[in-house]
């Protein structure tokens, strides 16, 4: 079964970090990736621009309204995501807390939804 | 009859059957169908060992339900299911034994809140009902009801697995497996079932595992606490009824009833574990209860002692249960009129918890105080239930209209 790891963090913080710590973090993802390809879990995987750059699009009354901007306003914001083949939530967990991401933002895991058919 | 039979062989069959299936739905739907036959057969022929009844029949459907869907597949594909455990009365009273500490703890896995972890432990490990559960979490049926469904799609949709953490995993459970274990004591302790006050089978139990976490895990100073403190209040079951089943108050209670051995035991525990930790909730429950059992008579009890812990406790758990009763202890110590100021105080935080009205009238009944006692203690008639508190209230509300004349 499929596992999304969405990965929250606080943009503001991450805007203030030196280019040695990006440098570090950025390495922390590529070695993690890397990791989980081995394993053969990984299905996808993507960084996010920061919000700033997000449009939000709703359709009312067959009428479409823009924001520029996120959905909503939160402390922490989606920075990026994994998809991960995992045999069960526990599985999932070990693997979410090894993105980097887990040691200072927050990583929602959530199940993908099967539809039979 | 049968129902009674079928309704002490559940939770050990459940248990077992969570153990061979892994999945808890899968275990309730095929126990369910074995309930059905055992309704059908067991008045003509009742088997010896109930349980393994339960068991065999429950997993010989599951196989046969199996085959059906998979008959294009070849035998040896059938899980190890298929593989029955030894199902010998002794040796299923023993894993039962094991088993049952071991499913506490699957069920207090950290993606569920703690809460949903005790209500999944005490339903499906320990077989309480929704009643029981609803007043052991202060909640209604319908609310546990609503969690028991929301953690039972998380379960499934996640394929968390019903297997045993390993030790290292423990700790981060213990929590909320000490928690099951006290509420389960609780639940003997004062019953919520209509037949009696205390259910000593379930304060044995509680007790039991209690002793077998504590030879599991050694040093841990909640452990420790938790076993102390309830083999102190266990001390007091002999002397909390009297012959007509109504509850006896502890200041009323003839202390020669008290068992000696349980208090022994506990007073050492207490002592390791107050040395172990510094002043963990259990640990600081227990050193109060060790204060009642020590003391000779209600008006020995070192009742200041008990106030400096409670005032302790509720730093670590600053709840308002904690300061009701850290009050009552002040007005045993002498201070009546401030401990009746401080309970006031906690009038609205504690407007719907019922032994807030019983506590405040009998503060103002020892300061003879009777028409605000009486008050407080018509209040307290109307909120509960308890067919026992009912008779003890209404004895004190026809004192206070006695002595108010």
């Amino acid at each position: 079964m499929q596992f999304l790891c969405l990965i929250y963090e606080a943009e503001t913080i991450m805007a203030t970090h030196s280019d040695e710590e990006n440098g570090k973090i950025f390495q922390g993802y590529m070695d993690y990736t890397q990791s989980i390809k081995e394993t053969g879990s990984f299905v996808a995987g993507e960084a996010l621009q920061p919000t700033n750059t997000a449009t939000t699009v709703r359709v009312r009354d067959g009428k479409t309204l823009l924001t520029d901007g996120p959905f909503a306003e939160t402390k922490e914001q989606l920075g990026g995501f994994y998809l991960l083949e995992c045999d069960s939530l526990d599985e999932a967990i070990e693997k979410a807390k090894g993105i980097p991401s887990a040691a200072f933002g927050s990583i929602e895991v959530r199940p993908l939804m099967v539809f039979d058919n | 009859m049968i129902n009674a039979l079928i309704q002490t062989s559940y939770p050990q069959a459940l248990a077992k059957l969570i153990v061979i299936f892994k999945e808890i739905h899968l275990a309730e739907d095929y126990l369910q169908s074995a309930v059905e036959q055992a309704l059908l057969k067991w008045p003509e022929l009742q088997p010896d060992n109930t349980v393994a009844w339960l068991v065999k029949v429950a997993r010989n459907k599951y196989i046969d339900d199996y085959r059906k869907q998979q008959k294009q597949q070849p035998f040896e594909s059938i899980p190890e299911v298929t593989i029955l455990p030894d199902l010998s009365e002794d040796a299923l009273l023993l894993s039962y034994n094991d088993d049952l500490l071991r499913l506490i703890f699957t069920c207090c896995h950290p993606a569920l809140n703690q809460e949903t972890q005790i209500l999944l432990s005490l339903k499906h490990v320990l077989g309480l009902n929704l009643v029981q559960i609803a007043n052991a979490l202060v909640s209604n049926t319908k609310t546990v009801e609503k969690r028991l469904t929301r953690a039972k799609t998380k379960i499934s949709v996640n394929n968390i697995k019903y297997e045993t953490p390993k030790p290292q995993q423990w700790l981060e459970r213990l929590t909320g497996v000490l928690k099951t274990i006290y509420l389960l004591f609780n639940e003997g302790y004062l019953t919520t079932e209509a037949s009696g006050l205390i259910d000593q089978h379930l304060c044995k139990e509680a007790i039991r595992l209690a002793r077998l976490l504590h030879q599991c895990i050694k040093n841990d100073p909640e452990v420790i606490g938790l076993l102390a403190l309830l083999l102190q209040q266990e001390a007091r079951i002999p002397a909390r009824v009297d012959n007509n089943g109504q509850m006896i108050l502890l200041e009323d209670q003839d202390r020669s009833l008290w068992k000696k051995t349980n208090i022994q035991e506990a007073n050492i525990l207490v002592e390791k574990a107050l040395r172990e930790g510094k002043g963990t909730p259990y640990a600081i429950q227990a050193a109060i209860a060790s204060l009642h059992n020590n003391a000779v008579a209600q008006s020995s009890t070192d009742w200041s002692q008990i106030y400096h812990l409670y005032q302790l406790l509720g730093m670590v758990d600053n709840n308002p249960i904690i300061q009701l009763n850290a009050a009552v202890a002040l007005a045993e110590s002498g201070d009546r009129l401030t401990a009746i100021k401080k309970v006031k105080a906690l009038g609205k935080p504690l407007e719907k918890y019922r032994h807030y009205y019983t506590a405040l009238a009998g503060l103002y009944f020892k300061d003879s105080q009777y028409k605000n006692s009486l008050a407080y203690y018509q209040l307290a008639f109307e909120r509960t239930n308890n067919q026992n508190e009912r008779i003890f209230i209404n004895k004190r509300i026809n004192e206070c209209q006695h002595i108010a004349k």
